[in-house]
Order: C-alpha cells, then sequence, then structure tokens
C-alpha cells in the first residue's frame, strides 16, 4: 500500500499551552483511521495540521512525498492541488456552509478548482443525490437541521473528490438515522479506495467503520496505535485514558 | 448606564425587535405567482429603473400610470405577503402625507400630491420587489449591477452571520434569565459578559469559515456560479417595464 501521510515528532503549541506533544503517524492508501481520544486532548488540531490549515512548530508533515509547510501552502498551485486531494469535514457545519443555497454549496469546491460549468452541475447533482439532499438544493444551508447541514456539508467536500477524507466527530448532535447513514456512507467511501481519518467518540455508532485506532492521551501524545476493535475491547486502557 | 437600560425585558426585547427585522432574512420559500417566477435580477434592476423614472418625472399622470402597473404587479403576490405590502403602503401613505402637509400652505396641492404618490409608489415598488424574492436570490441579484462576486460572498456570509450571532445571543439571554434569581445589583456584568463571549464566537467562528473555504479551493479569488437565466415571464415583465420607462420620457 502507498503511504499518503507521515507525521514525524510533530509538536504544537497554542502560545505556551501544548495541544500536540512528539507526534508520530504513517497513514495509508485505503486506511479507515479512528482518531480517539478525550476532549482536549489534541485531535481537532492534529485533523487542521493533517488538512494544511495549522502548521507544526516542530517536526514534519509530509503528504505524498511533500513537506507540508506554510511556505508549500502559500504557493496557490501547491495548496489548491494539496486540498483537492484531501477534504475536512468541520464538526460544526455551520462554519462550513456560508453560500446561499445548498446547490451553490456542493458547487463551490468544483467551481474553484476551475471545473468547466458542465462537469460542476454534473458533480453537483451526482453529490446532492449521494447524500440524498438533493430535495434541498434551493434552501438556504444555515436553516437546515443539524442532520441535513452535515450531509451538505459532506456533500460539499465529496464533491472535490479528495483522495482522503477527514471528518471531524462526524456523529456530534445527530440522531440516531443521520449517524447509521453517515457510517454506511463512510464505510461504502472507503470501500470505493478513499482513506479515512475521522475523530470520534461515538463508539457505539461507529463499530465496523474503521481497521486501524490511534489514541492520543490528556498528554497530547499517541498512546496506542493499532487495530481499532482490539482497543475498544480494552476496557482497563480505555477507562484509564478516560473513553469510557 | 441608565438602570432602565439594564431591565432584562428591555435588553430582551431590543435584541428580538432587533432579530425581527431580520426576520424577512429568513423567508427561503415564496408561494409560486407571477412575480415570483420573474428572474430576480431582473426585478432588481427593473425596480430601480422603475424608483427613477417615478423619482424624475413631473407628471402627475405618469406617477398614476406607475402607480397602477405595480398595483397589478401587487396583487400577483400571495395574500399574506399582500396583506403585509398593504399595511405598509398605508403607513407610508399617512406618513408621507403628514410630512407634507406643511408645503400645502406654500406650494401648489398638485405638487404635495405628487410628491406623496411618489413616495408611496417608491414604498409599493421595493416591497413588490422584498416580498417576491427569497433573501438568497435577492444578493445574487446584485451580480445584474456588475458588483464583484466576492463582494457578493462578503454580503452574503454578513447576513449568515447576523442569523447565527442573533440566535447565539437571544439563546444566551435565556440562559441568563434562567440562571439569574432575584435581583442583580450588576446587571452590566452580565451584559458586557454576553458581549464579549459573542465577539469571541463569532471571531472564532469566522477564522473556521475562512479554513473551510480554504479547504476547498479558495483563495481569495471566488467565481460564483453563472447567473439565471431569461424565461418568459421575464421577457414580459421587462416588455412592460420598458414601456412604463418610455412613457415618462414622453410624459
Amino acid at each position: 500500500m502507498k503511504e499518503l501521510i507521515s507525521i514525524n515528532g510533530l509538536c504544537y503549541n497554542y502560545d505556551d499551552i501544548c495541544a500536540l506533544n512528539n507526534i508520530t503517524l504513517k497513514v495509508v492508501e485505503g486506511d479507515a483511521l479512528a482518531v480517539i481520544g478525550p476532549n482536549g486532548s489534541g485531535k481537532s488540531t492534529l485533523l487542521k495540521i493533517i488538512n494544511g490549515i495549522m502548521f507544526a512548530n516542530k517536526g514534519a508533515y509530509v503528504y505524498k512525498g511533500k513537506n507540508i509547510n506554510e511556505r508549500y501552502m502559500s504557493d496557490n498551485s501547491s495548496s489548491r492541488a494539496f486540498h483537492r486531494s484531501i477534504g475536512f469535514v468541520f464538526q460544526n457545519p455551520d462554519v462550513q456552509l456560508f453560500c446561499s443555497s445548498v446547490y451553490e454549496e456542493v458547487a463551490f469546491g468544483p467551481t474553484q478548482m476551475g471545473l468547466e460549468d458542465r462537469e460542476v452541475k454534473t458533480t453537483t447533482e451526482n453529490y446532492l443525490k449521494l447524500l440524498g439532499v438533493e430535495h434541498l438544493a434551493q434552501r438556504v444551508p444555515y436553516y437546515l437541521s443539524d442532520g441535513e447541514k452535515k450531509k451538505v456539508a459532506i456533500a460539499s467536500i465529496l464533491a472535490v473528490e479528495p483522495e482522503v477524507l477527514v471528518l471531524d466527530e462526524p456523529m456530534s448532535g445527530l440522531d440516531p438515522k443521520t449517524k447509521t447513514f453517515i457510517k454506511e456512507l463512510v464505510v461504502k467511501l472507503n470501500r470505493a479506495g478513499k482513506t479515512i481519518i475521522c475523530a470520534t467518540h461515538d463508539f457505539e455508532y461507529v463499530k465496523g467503520m474503521f481497521n486501524r485506532a490511534v489514541v492520543l492521551s490528556e498528554q497530547k501524545t499517541i498512546v496506542y496505535d493499532g487495530a481499532y476493535e482490539r482497543v475498544i475491547e480494552d476496557e482497563p486502557f480505555m477507562r484509564a485514558n478516560n473513553l469510557k | 448606564m441608565r438602570t432602565w437600560m439594564l431591565n432584562d425585558n428591555f435588553i430582551e426585547k431590543n435584541i428580538l425587535s432587533f432579530l425581527g427585522m431580520f426576520s424577512n432574512l429568513r423567508k427561503e420559500n415564496i408561494d409560486r405567482t407571477f412575480m415570483s417566477s420573474i428572474n430576480p435580477a431582473v426585478k432588481f434592476v427593473s425596480t430601480l429603473l422603475v424608483i427613477l423614472s417615478v423619482s424624475l418625472s413631473k407628471s402627475i399622470y405618469y406617477v398614476a400610470i406607475v402607480s397602477g402597473f405595480l398595483l397589478v404587479s401587487a396583487l400577483s403576490l400571495d395574500k399574506r405577503s399582500l396583506k403585509k405590502v398593504a399595511i405598509i403602503i398605508a403607513i407610508a401613505f399617512l406618513f408621507a402625507s403628514f410630512i407634507m402637509i406643511p408645503s400645502l400652505f406654500i406650494l401648489k396641492v398638485s405638487n404635495a400630491v405628487v410628491m406623496i404618490l411618489k413616495i408611496t409608489v417608491s414604498v409599493l415598488c421595493v416591497n413588490i420587489l422584498i416580498y417576491s424574492t427569497p433573501t438568497n436570490q435577492m444578493t445574487k441579484s446584485l451580480k445584474a449591477l456588475f458588483l464583484p462576486d466576492i463582494l457578493i460572498l462578503i454580503i452574503e456570509t454578513a447576513l449568515k452571520h447576523i442569523v447565527i450571532v442573533g440566535d447565539m445571543s437571544v439563546n444566551m439571554m435565556y440562559a441568563l434569565k434562567k440562571r439569574t434569581i432575584g435581583a442583580r445589583k450588576k446587571k452590566e456584568h452580565a451584559l458586557w459578559g454576553i458581549l464579549g463571549v459573542l465577539f469571541i464566537k463569532s471571531t472564532i467562528m469566522s477564522d473556521n469559515m475562512h479554513d473551510a473555504m480554504r479547504c476547498r479551493g479558495f483563495n481569495g479569488d471566488y467565481k460564483s456560479l453563472p447567473s439565471l437565466k431569461l424565461g418568459e415571464a421575464d421577457l414580459v415583465y421587462i416588455l412592460f417595464v420598458l414601456i412604463i420607462i418610455f412613457t415618462g420620457m414622453v410624459l
């Protein structure tokens, strides 16, 4: 399997507060990786660094052989190619949905990526259909229910057709039906070849979704990197890390 | 700060009435009528042209013709909107009549009547546009004025933030009210607290939104989708508006 992400000795500080400490992680193509950890363990920060939104204070982040840093991302074409390859679904869909209609929201990515108008239309319609939100196409995104917002946010990211899909707690605040829908969708996407990286707390609904887990501790370091099912069944370890 | 200004009901009432002003932003679905089927950009430009031609005209007959055209247009609105427009027009008419009272003693009566009609017609024209166009399409219609796409995006995100931060402020007011038992001596502390938290939250939200935009390929240049196409109803409406404007030039 081809190595996509390689993180080595990565540290990140918010002023004087350490958010990530000496993180080393590798992600290969087709991985379905769960990032688990108690609140404040640095999951969201790690996902933002993986998405090139934030940059490490120390250590290296290499994506497909390219060193991802401020200099690399300041170049428009490199930044565009990187963001096309890796998509990020934010925890709060309200920050992700900013267009005046659901249709435009999903079309935003393909339009910015410079696709032809006809291609933008086909892609947008396909992803609205895939997420079952085609009937919401003309609605204003920020007036939708939380479940609908999340589906639109996922559709808007998938419309860019990234190889890696990063999700930050995609199940939070959703009803059981939407959680099941998202779980099944992520499993399907992974089977179709997409690499999944997902921060989660919702162990009940993500069964069968991941093949690997990384556990972050309150000390902001990785304390486990291995099979997902094994760590979930290890009750003493989960309790010791405030996960159960 | 004056004590009445720190009264919970006063603050709540003000926040709610401020949000009430923006309640039209929530207007997403409009009943299918002739006016709502017209391209928003066509309606927007027509509204500006009609107001301009009415303002420049000195003929009472022309203002009467435009009033007739607008009344017919207004009749194609749905019942609820029509009722609201009728109330607004009545208020505009009464207000215009009231402020024109002194001019009756200085100017000719006909001039005052033209002025009152002009004000009422302009208000009617704007309200037909507002009540027949969803907010999201209204912002898109600004493209007809050759406004840059990025400016339209800024207006849209500003409207979004007004709605979201407005909802947040109401919820925080309710939370504060629920936790308040008995009289509070330093009410201003809680109020400043809410304002501070709202400021921080909105800053974080806008930063996150910028990150989300970057993640989808945004690098400062915004390319919006092509504008809506013109249909038969648009052409009929454009024809009527052109006749109206041409009449204004003749009279």
